[in-house]
């Protein structure tokens, strides 16, 4: 809260809570493009993601974009999102003048046109830097964000507003207003000491000098003597400088662990639940491969990596590895992290071929799974679309992106959809033949690939026939237009994260 | 093979010097298309280190693109699925291409440990996979 609001947050307002909005149901892409949908929306910022192709059943997210009053598409490319509104043919058959959404495209700098850090699934940051200049008026996304905030905190000055103190109050303190650094921002995420932050059991010793920035998220304090963006990068930009630029490659134990190259969140650790290494006297089950240990002369947990719970406790208390867990161990069953559950379970698709489930006839498919109203609708039949339609991306192509990238449009021009031998045979189709493959909620039209590679399931005592559909094409880019893989996609996600049904569906494929 | 065995000048997927380097009067370039997980990287680099572009073709039914070697593609991988024994399906990946290059971009592109350059000759290696290796002077 003093990172956002700064002087403003004091104890006395509860550091501004009050101003944060709540959310009162997740707001996944599904429920936002629901409430698209049903017009309860008056504006969406798309940055640096394509929704129309990325996201299921492209009619709908077609016709919610429609019901806009205004769009903005912050990306480095021309998106299909973007021209939504466009007549593309048969790839995207809408009328222009019957949309009145109004579409701003503010064109940003790519990751190799810009400084920056960069955090993968290891929970490494690492800072990169720019390889090139933007092209024409792009700018960095700080940049574009920066404009709109300055405006809009401009127009909240000068006309006032229903509730102008957010805006109005928040922290900016950049160098160039207009433009953020990402060292700024990188040192904002870290934290800094607003006031002298001292040892709490020895309050004579100072952790962290006021103005300084703070070594990690144990110096952050509740009193208000401490502002930190984001606790769990804590560190990675200290007192001592940016260790997210760190390059030290070498692996002082051998084992695989590079603790001086760039910054592992939290707290420079690479391993979570390390404490798991080792049996409860604290020392690790395999002596050859010590991550970390207890050391009974000094009292500590060492090692090489960074312990991950408080290093001086004694196992003797018996604190469990699994940290975030009241009890210290892990689970086998998430009881009330799950929407349903806790015992494993199978569901069939809400789009099955097998029309049941052979665990339990009577509950198909995940009861706590979120169908919106009008969506049950669209849900085909077996009957109608007897086959498994799955999507996925090709090994040449990166996501919706390289339709704007020639070589790689070289490598795999045009959209294609792969079926078995046997599924070809019956439905007299070969390699090289236009398709169409259509479910409930639309068609494509592809070139077949009949492979070996997909083979025929057996379920239930059905012959189960799968059609794989790569994502990839669509109608902006220098590859060969095509239709949106999306298309065809149902509108429902999983219970708990929400993620789409892409890869199991319902469809049905013939010769054109 | 053990490579300790041979001159080996470059490998893929490896920054380190290969042993064995002396003077290299002739190169040859090994594939062991086993270890060919069919990215295409190899076929990208070429078009880029020899700063080449074919046209954008069509998709024939296969995953081959460009469908044959030309003017404009000197390297392009090749896809076969073989059955011989009914439930043990290969996929054959076979990178083909002029092999003229002293100095290849699409070795340096292979992720996979799976190509050297080494300064023996064609005719002198004893092919413990022919169908699966590819070699040229």
């Amino acid at each position: 809260m003093k990172s956002w609001f700064g002087d403003a947050a004091t104890r006395d307002n509860d550091w501004c809570y009050e101003w944060l909005p709540k959310l009162d149901k997740p707001y996944d892409v599904l429920q936002v493009f629901e409430l698209m949908h049903q017009g309860k929306m008056n504006g969406y910022f798309a940055q640096g993601f394509n929704p129309l192709a990325s996201f299921p059943n492209k009619a709908k997210i077609g016709a919610a974009l429609a019901k806009l009053k205004y769009l903005v598409v912050i990306d480095p490319l021309a998106t299909e999102t973007s021209e939504f509104w466009k007549n593309f043919g048969v790839f995207n058959n809408v009328e222009p003048s019957r949309i009145q959404t109004e579409v701003f495209r503010l064109p940003s700098t790519c990751f190799a046109e810009e400084d920056g850090s960069l955090v993968n699934s290891s929970r490494v940051l690492q800072w990169h830097y720019k390889g090139a200049d933007a092209p024409g008026e792009a700018k960095g996304d700080a940049e574009i964000i920066a404009g709109l905030f300055l405006k809009l905190r401009e127009m909240y000055r000068k006309d006032g507003g229903a509730f102008p103190d957010p805006i109005l109050n928040l922290t900016w303190p950049h160098l160039i207003a207009t433009s953020p650094s990402p060292e700024e921002l990188a040192k904002e995420f870290n934290g800094k000491a607003l006031a002298d932050v001292t040892d709490p059991k020895d309050p004579t010793k100072v952790l962290a000098k006021g103005g300084g920035q703070l070594a990690g998220f144990a110096q952050l304090r509740d009193d208000g003597s401490t502002a930190c963006g984001c606790w769990i990068f804590s560190g990675a930009w200290p007192q001592a400088g940016n260790l997210m630029a760190r390059r030290d490659n070498s692996d002082p134990s051998g084992l695989g662990n590079t603790p001086n190259w760039a910054f592992a969140w939290p707290a420079n650790r690479r391993i979570l639940y390390n404490r798991a290494s080792c049996d409860s006297a604290g020392k690790p089950w395999d002596p050859r491969r010590k991550v970390i240990a207890w050391n009974p002369r000094e009292k500590k947990w060492q090692g090489m990596d960074v312990p991950d719970m408080r290093p001086e406790a004694d196992p003797e208390q018996k604190v469990g590895p699994f940290i975030k867990n009241p009890e210290g161990v892990a689970r086998l069953f998430g009881i009330d992290r799950m929407a349903e559950g806790p015992f494993p379970e199978h569901y069939e698709p809400f789009e099955t071929p097998l029309d049941t489930n052979p665990l339990h006839p009577a509950v198909v498919s995940n009861q706590a799974a979120r169908v919106f109203k009008g969506d049950l609708a669209q849900f085909g039949t077996s009957k109608e679309f007897p086959y498994v339609g799955t999507t996925y991306r090709l090994t040449e192509h990166f996501h919706y992106w390289t339709k704007h990238v020639r070589l790689n449009a070289i490598l795999q021009p045009e959209q294609f959809v792969e079926i078995g031998e046997e599924l070809a045979r019956e439905k007299r189709i070969k390699s090289g033949d236009l398709v169409r493959v259509s479910s409930k909620r639309g068609h494509i039209k592809a070139v077949a690939v009949v492979t070996k590679r997909l083979k025929v399931l057996e379920a239930n005592g059905r012959k189960i026939h799968t059609v794989g559909i790569p994502i990839h094409p669509g109608f902006k880019g220098i590859a060969k237009n095509g239709y949106i893989a999306n298309t065809l996609t149902p509108f429902v996600g999983d219970a708990n994260t929400q993620t789409p049904e892409f890869k199991s569906f319902l469809v049905t494929i013939e010769k054109v | 093979m053990a490579l300790q065995s041979l001159d080996i000048q470059r490998r893929s997927a490896s920054t380190t010097q290969p042993p064995g380097v002396r003077q290299t009067p002739k190169v040859a370039k090994l594939i062991d298309v086993s270890k060919c997980i069919g990215c295409k990287a190899c076929q990208t680099a070429c078009m880029e280190w020899n700063d080449l572009r074919d046209d954008i073709g069509a998709t024939t039914g296969v995953y081959d693109n460009p469908r044959d070697l030309s003017e404009n593609s000197w390297t392009v991988m090749r896809y076969a699925e073989v059955e011989l024994e009914k439930g043990k399906l290969e996929w054959l990946i076979r990178k083909d291409g002029c092999m003229h290059c002293a100095d290849p971009g699409c070795l340096k592109a292979c992720p996979a440990p799976g190509a050297t350059s080494s300064t023996v000759t064609a005719s002198s290696i004893s092919m413990r996979r022919t169908a699966s290796v590819a070699a040229t002077a």
